[in-house]
């Protein structure tokens, strides 16, 4: 409980000294936090609650290549209780395809991994399912002078799981089709933090 | 205008293509299936409200008196039926005992066979897994929305037994 209270308050430090730091440079990498809320959902679990994730963005010429992870979130609601989780580290590709002093608009493409979590405590019940998965994304990002950049996110995530008779005998199933609304926060790096 | 049409062109495409349970080939009397997967195909209720009556009927038709094998936990339950569950979605099937066509409860007419089905249920554990051998009904039900109604109907206690499984 105190280290985590030592890491918040160090994490705010360091965040209020760069968010004050007027930045003019050419930015070079990024790490990022986002929330998103699935808007549209196809899938076995239906109930999807919010996704969270992190990465880390580093530009190569006019690309931004990168890895993240995020965690979906889904629970069953009333007295059945049963909670999903969605593990899927994924290595992406940043296209920009406009940009300005004030916002840029990107597209992310992302290939990774999702390994499905299923508990419930009440029955004694646990099941975990994998498969591939695959992320596109638009992404707005409003520039600010800071080290912190703020941006909104719409993505199609897609699942295929991998076939397993006794989790369901319907492709249908297999797939698990989510798009997702939300917000992000990216702490730029620049050329001359790197040197 | 021009724009309206587009949208609403896309908007049907994008319904019409979505994916649709029935359309897979599922052997109902082979392995256990899910509760979810035996009401995605017997109902494809996320695309029902767009069929025709012809599609309906041919949806009634390919599910109705078939033999199953279906897998759940067991919700609730009462004289003559109980709520078989898959636990992962909340996602519920009715299993009757020795019904009329529609399910309805009789216990009047309790058998011994269906009290030694009861018996079984309240020896089970809550956590184990119900397997069961039975004969879907799937009839089309004519309320404000009309929905495609199924349920189990099982007739002794050789159609029923538990595992203590913890997946599924």
């Amino acid at each position: 409980m105190k280290t985590t209270k030592i890491i918040l308050i160090i994490s705010a430090v360091i965040c209020t000294t760069f968010a004050k730091t007027e930045i003019f440079a050419q930015e070079k990498s990024d790490i990022y936090l986002e929330l998103s809320k699935p808007l549209l959902e196809y899938s076995l679990f239906n109930r999807y609650i919010f996704d969270v994730g992190t990465g880390y963005n580093a530009k190569i010429n006019r690309l931004y290549v990168g890895a993240s992870l995020n965690m979906t979130y889904s629970k069953l609601k009333g007295e059945y209780n049963t909670q999903t989780y969605f593990i899927k580290p994924r290595v992406n590709i940043l296209l920009p395809i406009y940009g300005s002093n004030l916002s840029t608009f990107k597209i992310k493409l992302g290939l990774g991994y999702s390994v499905i979590s299923i508990n419930n405590k009440k029955y004694a019940f646990s099941d975990l399912q994998q498969g591939i998965n695959a992320i596109l994304e638009l992404k707005f990002n409003y520039i600010t002078k800071t080290r912190f950049d703020y941006y909104f996110i719409i993505n199609y995530d897609y699942t295929y799981l991998n076939k397993d008779k006794d989790f369901t005998q319907l492709d249908y199933y297999r797939n698990i089709h989510l798009v997702s609304f939300g917000i992000g926060a990216k702490l730029k790096f620049y050329e001359k933090d790197e040197k | 205008m021009k724009n309206k049409s587009v949208l609403l062109i896309t908007i049907i495409l994008v319904i019409l293509l979505a994916p649709s349970c029935s359309r897979d080939d599922l052997v109902l009397n082979q392995d256990y299936v899910t509760v979810s997967d035996l009401r995605c195909y017997c109902r494809d209720e996320k695309t029902f409200f767009l069929k025709p009556q012809k599609e309906i009927n041919q949806l009634i038709e390919l599910c109705d008196n078939q033999n199953v094998k279906v897998k759940g936990h067991i919700a609730e339950y009462g004289l003559c039926y109980f709520i078989l569950l898959d636990l992962r979605n909340g996602e519920a099937i009715r299993v009757c005992i020795n019904p009329d066509y529609f399910c309805t409860c009789n216990p009047t007419s309790f058998s011994h066979e269906d009290s030694a089905i009861i018996n079984k249920i309240l020896n089970s554990n809550k956590t184990d897994m119900c397997y069961i051998n039975g004969v879907i009904r799937s009839y089309l039900r004519l309320t404000t929305v009309p929905t495609i109604e199924i349920h189990i109907a099982i007739e002794s206690a050789d159609d029923i037994f538990f595992e203590s499984d913890i997946n599924y």
